[in-house]
């Protein structure tokens, strides 16, 4: 891409299990209303809208035709852009490429998903399957088979979760936006009902309602809306082939060490923990969480656990992931990996508030997951260079 | 607005029914599963990869499939199993264990599938342990789900 775009606006509803006093469209405002306020912007001065959520979450299809007044979008350009889990992440990513193409000054991002009205995982999430083939239960069987073949594997216990789950709950207490702020303590964690071994509930993100809402700009008017742009610098998506059975086996190349491979080495980054300085990424269950942060080389295999006892990954750790309380706290599907790369520009901005992290953040990644295993990275920089 | 707002809660249901075509390859395994509790897959005429279930064009080397077809399973392993504890799953699915099975003949981790356990005794349960399948004997329709019941262990 020969041009360069930046984050200028972040906005986000605070995430909760009901939002009974708006409907979806209304919902979807709260967050445009908070990104167009934290860039100052008038809607007038947005180009393009892209829209995102979990196709069906909600029963309806074009839900950016409906949701038009809520957006913004009225007469302007844009699409629906949708890919399941990492819907979120493809919307941030789209608009980098509409700011960055040079087409578009502003762009404006969108994503939702109000989960308190629908089945949830016993709706859409059913839906997430091949009709034509055999049976297909997702995303528990996963989770909980990552979580027995990373203890089985690494020596972690299952207080390592344990530790892990408390790490990102503190920092959602810290989150006025995050949806789970419950004040845990260690026998919480440990009683709480085992879904799966060795899966408990709160080990699992929950069904969440809220909106994301970023704006994007090209290189020329970034620096114009904002003193403080954030660089997207780089991304990459990668995807698996058919189910994904990733959390099965470990002998292939996964979508994760692939798509930070790529990134890390077109970006000069030898030294992880040194060259970046924070990490929002999507995990969906807090052995994810574990298993994901070395498929992404935050630590060496195998360590991952021993970096959450030592708390290396905590808001004031040395390499934080997560500061926000992460997906475990807060997971409004088709929104939830726009979070992260939301948060990980408040960090780059050092606007975080109270959950911003000790350290002075030049450079952060934030990553989507999706069903089959597909993954998305972002690498946010303060600077360009 | 003085007056407390009252959040109303309006229902909806969708119900629906689609029809998906196999096509020709998925079909021909759904039609030996049907008439002859024959499991087959077809390979890729470039790298050799068994491809199961059976399709048009090999993922990998995205050339079409060749017509050699094999013959697999119908003894699989057993990866990966679980309890269907969560609200509902166990009506869905019609069976309280669901496993991730791989069958003889095909690369488990590009061909493995989820299907229901049929075990009397579920604290026998192990990973890596050898099954068979379980074939519907009344009215099969040609649907993996359907006309295989199920895997059960094999005994001795």
């Amino acid at each position: 891409m020969a041009g360069r775009a930046a984050i200028v606006g972040v906005g986000q509803t605070y995430h909760r299990s009901k939002r009974p006093d708006v409907n979806q469209i209304e919902m979807i405002n709260e967050a445009v209303r908070a990104a167009l306020e934290d860039a100052q912007l008038t809607p007038k001065e947005i180009d393009c809208v892209l829209f995102g959520n979990m196709e069906q979450a909600e029963g309806s299809y074009l839900m950016d035709c409906w949701a038009t007044e809520g957006t913004g979008a009225y007469l302007k350009e844009g699409c629906k852009v949708h890919t399941g889990g990492t819907t979120g992440a493809s919307v941030a990513e789209a608009a980098a490429h509409h700011a960055a193409s040079g087409l578009f000054d502003t762009v404006l991002a969108v994503t939702y998903e109000k989960q308190d009205e629908t089945p949830a995982g016993m709706g859409p999430l059913a839906l997430v399957q091949d009709y034509l083939w055999a049976i297909h239960t997702g995303a528990f069987g996963w989770f909980a088979r990552m979580g027995r073949k990373y203890m089985l594997e690494t020596g972690c216990q299952e207080e390592h979760a344990a530790i892990t789950r408390l790490k990102s709950d503190r920092c959602a207490c810290k989150n006025p936006h995050a949806h789970l702020r419950l004040n845990l303590t260690m026998q919480d964690v440990l009683n709480s009902r085992m879904l799966l071994y060795p899966l408990r509930l709160l080990y699992m993100c929950p069904t969440t309602a809220g909106a994301c809402a970023l704006v994007f700009a090209s290189e020329e008017r970034a620096p114009k809306i904002t003193k403080k742009p954030v660089w997207v610098k780089d991304w990459e998506t990668v995807h698996y082939e058919m189910v994904g059975y990733e959390a099965y086996f470990t002998s292939r190349m996964t979508s994760m060490e692939t798509a930070a491979n790529r990134i890390y080495h077109r970006n000069g980054i030898t030294n992880v923990r040194r060259d970046i300085q924070c990490a929002e990424i999507y995990e969906p269950s807090t052995w994810s969480e574990l298993q994901f942060s070395e498929w992404f080389h935050f630590c060496e295999k195998g360590e991952a656990w021993r970096m959450a006892e030592k708390g290396v990954s905590d808001l004031e750790g040395e390499f934080p992931i997560n500061p926000s309380g992460g997906v475990v706290c807060t997971n409004p599907i088709g929104c939830t990996a726009m979070v992260r790369v939301a948060e990980a520009a408040l960090q780059i901005r050092g606007d975080a508030g109270e959950h911003q992290v000790t350290r002075d953040v030049k450079r952060a990644v934030a990553t989507g997951f999706g069903g089959s295993f597909w993954t998305e990275m972002l690498l946010l920089q303060r600077s360009w260079d | 607005m003085t007056e407390k707002a009252e959040f109303m809660r309006l229902p909806a249901t969708v119900n629906l029914e689609y029809k998906y075509s196999t096509g020709r390859y998925l079909g021909r395994f759904y039609k030996e599963l049907r008439d002859n509790k024959r499991l087959v897959a077809n390979k890729c005429g470039k790298c050799g990869r068994v491809l199961f279930p059976p399709r048009i064009a090999c993922p990998d080397c995205m050339v079409r499939a060749s017509d050699e077809w094999v013959e697999v399973g119908p003894q699989a392993t057993l990866i990966f199993f679980y309890e269907l504890q969560i609200p509902g799953l166990a009506e869905r699915h019609a069976a309280n264990y669901l496993g991730v099975l791989a069958l003889d003949g095909t690369e488990a981790e590009l061909s493995c599938f989820e299907h229901r356990l049929m075990v009397d005794d579920p604290g026998k349960l192990r990973e890596g342990m050898r099954m068979e399948p379980v074939f519907n004997e009344e009215g099969r329709t040609g649907r993996i789900r359907d006309d295989i019941l199920g895997f059960k262990p094999i005994e001795g």
